[in-house]
């Protein structure tokens, strides 16, 4: 089988899991046992029962579910979501201006975690067993157990108000949101402290995974060859080992993207970042169901889109795989 | 692996024991330092969840601001208080020790949850094969397809006030016969045990299904498949046991993340309720009095830190003893 | 006991008298008292315990030996390419006249893969899955001689088609993968021919192959021999492969030489015991009855040989003698090397 075919396989079988996908979602919702359409309106629309009555027709609530999760399915395949009431806003739109949010929050964390995992990780399985590798061993885990939104609020409190105290100005922002245009300073000094929370999780997983990957591929015999060739040692360990070493380490950071979603839905809250986590937070709190109901989807099929475009590049990177 | 079930039945229940107890004192002495450290650490915590009362003078919902001296609200750490007072006056310290209670019943219960739900589909799915198989292993990726946590609030959210007991009166019986926990069916901490157990199975699942299917090919399963023991009896005295050790393994990983979890599902303020002391409810209490009162956030965390890593340093250790063939799997998730 | 053991050689003395006697000074390569162990937490192997041999310009040295001989290491310790926990840690290889083992790892590496290379037992892991050949074939040049990729490229062409891969200029895109096992075996002689070295180690290059391939295989080796005047060191526990390709042969039991010298004299006139064990266990395709007389027992732990000859435990002449006093090679012919402390054991 060709790349390419296997590409277009592993496409095709998306389908299925989306659509299971989004019966789950529709189900959830729609199963829950408070009323979505009292949840969404004031409590004096609420009382009165013309209202409720006429929003429920509206919402084609009274109709049997596999017809109200055909019509939901048909709108969401044409990218309509419905309407916050809570928020008063397309819910297309809120999806849209908060995952411009999250994404750049992903992108910071990723490139930290892979700029500090990669490299601890090869230098963990060169040093095996040695001080350094259980320093890092120690460390790795450390990362995975700190409770990300604690380390937030600490991180606000030692150089946020602390800083303040000290030095008469802090050094970080204590939450909010900026964008390039207000200048790269203040952009990197917003963005920054909440991707280093969600980056470090995220970079002990992948420090975890390349120090093992990195040790059982140092014992292949390639790598000798490798040194019986003259190749310099740098680049045995960075062209050699670790190409073939990274090939399970991407799997496992498709894996963590959902991590990284994870710890958004926290982390956003902590520093008051709009991103989809935040959005959803908010959306539950205010039972704003049919919110709720367009972010899980959409958060879910980005994962699963991920975990594909992971799946597509590991056979880029594993040039064995498409012939399996 | 070292559970062996198929010699024990001649032998008395001391002697049975007996070795059990040497067998797991063996396990300890084979573990690494870190996992041997880490063992005390999740010992000595539980000790002091169970005994709590025994431990710190106070109630957990003391407000020593009233009891006993008013000057008591938000106080930094004394010998009295070692860890300081809150807003209300209750001594942190207390708030901590009692909070490790909820942390662990979640963990525990809600990793005996997932655990439930997951060797049950997994064993099935792998010992059944074919169409069972698929069916069960796509509703679990279906469930993957979620990233966890934003999945479990979707869930809270979605359950709102209800607790899951009305939904599934059978587990609210059940919680209630247990200690402490029966306590606490009228409160939101049994839909984040319920959540959590729900959203970690299909992890479970794909465990014991990979095992089972390793150990349907050994030779005994053949034998006991040829003296004509029915396929269930097969399957839970057989092949159940001698799949296990991976899946206690992940379990022990299940534990830590499940703690972890119901730390930020607090936080958020969907998780557990007061007036349950929680350590996550306590970081977003404490959140709104920094700097000044740091002690209120700090000393929470750093109980989440320790337990979360303890067990997780533990669970590597078991790991490498057990599962040597996972060790690349990345660990915990 | 025979009456011809009766008399006592003079093969009580140390490795590096014997050293002193197996090598001469103006080989290509010279190697002498070769020592490497490997050090774990509770013992240390000795894998190679006082090696000497020595390998002339266009000559063919043949290692033999049973798995676990300490003849693989051997070949790793000429490169210093041990695996870790091994290390060298004693002896010299000379190679044109230079001690390989005292020059600093830059100097060594600039001699890997250039002037030394070498080709592995197992081709389909002794290459890396995720390069294509060409890659890998002209990795040696781009890193010996600074040579661009696609030049590289084109000279990685050329070396295939001279070991014999057909239609080189569309296989050199293929991933190992892709490559028979045959294939695969030439790419990594074409590898190692690349910087046209004075020395080859080829490392059981045909155990992994099937008879037909193995014999291809030897003579593209002793085709490249003759016309490069390269010399070879093949390890092998084949005495076929050594018998076929080989002009003298080296043969080692517990990590010593125990017999060493011309491959034709060896063969008709075997001196130590363990060799005459070897050569018994070949089957003879002209006899009528075959007789695979095996050697009895095992190899002994190397992290606990016996006191006395290594081999005394499993051969069927030791003596008292032999259980005390622990022999080195020496002269029993014209470039025949033996360490037997009986001088006929038979």
């Amino acid at each position: 089988m060709s790349t390419s075919n296997y590409a277009i396989k592993r496409t095709l079988l998306l389908v299925p899991v989306l659509l299971g996908v989004s019966l789950v979602t529709f189900l959830f919702i729609r199963l829950s046992p408070s009323d979505p359409v009292v949840a969404m309106l004031p409590p004096e629309a609420a009382a009165q029962q013309n209202i409720v009555n006429e929003l429920r027709r509206e919402m084609r609530l009274n109709e049997p579910l596999y017809i109200q999760y055909t019509y939901w399915l048909w709108d969401v395949l044409h990218l309509d979501f419905g309407y916050s009431y809570s928020q008063s806003a397309r819910v297309t739109s809120l999806i849209k201006s908060s995952a411009w949010a999250t994404a750049q929050l992903s992108f910071f964390s990723f490139i930290i975690g892979v700029i500090v995992a990669v490299p601890t990780g090869v230098i963990s399985a060169v040093k095996k067993d040695t001080w350094v590798d259980n320093v890092t061993r120690v460390a790795a885990f450390g990362g995975i157990s700190l409770p990300g939104f604690w380390v937030a609020i600490m991180m606000i409190l030692v150089f946020a108000l602390f800083w303040q105290n000290w030095f008469g100005a802090p050094l970080i922002p204590s939450g909010g949101y900026a964008t390039l245009s207000d200048g790269l300073g203040t952009y990197l000094r917003h963005i920054l402290p909440p991707a280093t929370v969600l980056g470090t999780g995220f970079a002990a997983l992948v420090m975890r995974m390349t120090r093992s990957s990195m040790v059982e591929v140092l014992q292949e015999e390639y790598v000798r060859t490798a040194r019986a060739k003259g190749v310099k040692e740098k680049s045995v360990l960075m062209i050699h080992a670790l190409r073939n070493a990274l090939i399970p380490v991407v799997t496992v950071m498709g894996m963590q993207i959902g991590f990284l979603l994870n710890g958004a839905v926290v982390i956003e809250q902590v520093f008051q970042w709009p991103g989809i986590g935040r959005l959803l937070y908010m959306s539950v709190l205010s039972q704003d169901l049919v919110t709720v109901q367009g972010i899980v989807l959409f958060i879910a099929t980005v994962f699963v889109v991920a975990n594909l475009v992971v799946d597509l590049l590991y056979a880029y990177l594993d040039p064995r795989i498409s012939y399996e | 692996m070292a559970i062996d079930t198929k010699h024990s039945e001649n032998r008395s229940v001391v002697d049975q024991v007996g070795s059990r107890v040497r067998w797991l004192v063996a396990v300890y002495r084979r573990l690494d330092l870190s996992a041997q450290v880490s063992f005390w650490i999740v010992a000595a915590i539980s000790v002091a969840a169970a005994a709590a009362p025994l431990i710190t003078p106070y109630a957990p919902g003391e407000q020593l601001a009233i009891t006993a001296d008013p000057a008591l609200k938000l106080h930094p750490p004394t010998p009295a208080n070692p860890m300081g007072t809150d807003l209300y006056g209750r001594d942190v310290f207390t708030r901590l020790v009692y909070g490790a209670r909820s942390s662990l019943a979640v963990g525990l219960l809600a990793v005996g949850i997932a655990a439930t739900i997951g060797i049950t589909a997994g064993s099935i799915a792998g010992y059944v094969g074919g169409w069972v198989d698929e069916s069960i292993m796509r509703v679990m990726d279906i469930l993957i397809s979620f990233p966890a946590l934003v999945l479990a609030i979707t869930l809270v959210g979605a359950l709102g006030s209800e607790t899951v007991i009305t939904i599934l009166p059978v587990l609210g019986e059940l919680l209630a016969s247990l200690p402490v926990v029966g306590s606490w069916t009228s409160n939101n901490i049994i839909n984040v045990i319920f959540v959590i157990g729900l959203v970690y199975s299909p992890q479970i699942a794909r465990v014991t299904r990979g095992e089972v299917l390793r150990t349907s090919e050994e030779e005994f399963v053949e034998a006991a498949e040829n003296t004509g023991l029915s396929r269930v009896r097969i399957l839970v005295q057989h092949i159940l046991p001698n799949s296990m050790a991976p899946v206690l393994v992940q379990s022990t990983f299940l534990v830590a993340t499940a703690i972890l979890f119901e730390a930020s599902l607090s936080y958020l303020g969907l998780g557990v309720q007061p007036p349950i002391p929680t350590w996550g409810v306590m970081i977003s209490n404490g959140q709104g009095y920094l700097p000044d009162s740091w002690w209120w956030t700090t000393f929470p965390g750093l109980a989440i830190m320790v337990t979360v890593l303890a067990l997780n340093l533990l669970g590597d250790g078991l790991r490498d003893e057990f599962d040597p063939r996972s060790a690349t799997d990345g660990g915990p998730n | 006991m025979s009456d011809a053991q009766t008399t006592l050689s003079d093969a009580d003395i140390d490795a590096e008298t014997e050293a002193a006697q197996v090598c001469s000074d103006d080989s290509l390569l010279s190697v002498r008292n070769l020592q490497t162990r490997f050090q774990t937490a509770g013992e240390t192997v000795q894998a190679v315990d006082g090696v000497s041999f020595d390998i002339a310009e266009g000559e063919i040295l043949g290692i033999v030996g049973e798995s676990g001989c300490g003849k693989s290491v051997t070949s790793l310790s000429l490169m210093d390419i041990v695996p870790e926990p091994g290390e060298v840690h004693g002896g010299t290889v000379r190679f044109d006249g230079e001690d390989i083992l005292t020059k600093s790892p830059e100097e060594k590496r600039q001699l890997r893969g250039n002037r030394v290379s070498m080709v592995f037992q197992e081709p389909a892991k002794a290459l890396n899955p995720v390069f294509d050949i060409g890659w890998q074939v002209g990795e040696p040049l781009r890193v010996h001689e600074n040579l661009t990729k696609s030049a590289s490229r084109a000279k990685a062409v050329e070396l295939m088609r001279r070991v014999g891969i057909p239609s080189p200029e569309e296989r050199v895109d293929d991933y190992p993968h892709e490559f028979s096992g045959g294939m695969r075996q030439r790419a990594m002689l074409a590898m190692a021919l690349a910087c046209t070295p004075d020395l080859l180690i080829a490392d059981e290059p045909t155990t992994a192959l099937d008879v037909t391939i193995e014999a291809q295989i030897l003579d593209l080796i002793q085709e490249l021999n003759v016309q490069t005047s390269m010399s070879v060191l093949i390890v092998t526990h084949d005495l076929g492969v050594v018998a076929e390709v080989c002009d003298r042969v080296a043969v080692m039991y517990a990590g010593r030489v125990v017999e060493y010298g011309d491959v034709e004299d060896i063969f008709a006139n075997p001196q130590h015991p363990y060799t005459k064990g070897l050569i018994d266990c070949v089957p003879d395709p002209t006899a009528d009855e075959q007789s695979l007389e095996a050697i009895s027992g095992t190899v002994p732990n190397l992290a606990d040989t016996p006191e006395g000859c290594n081999f005394a435990p499993r051969c069927p002449h030791a003596t008292d003698e032999c259980r005390q006093i622990d022999p080195r090679m020496r002269a029993v012919g014209d470039d025949h090397y033996s360490a037997c402390l009986w001088e006929d054991p038979s």
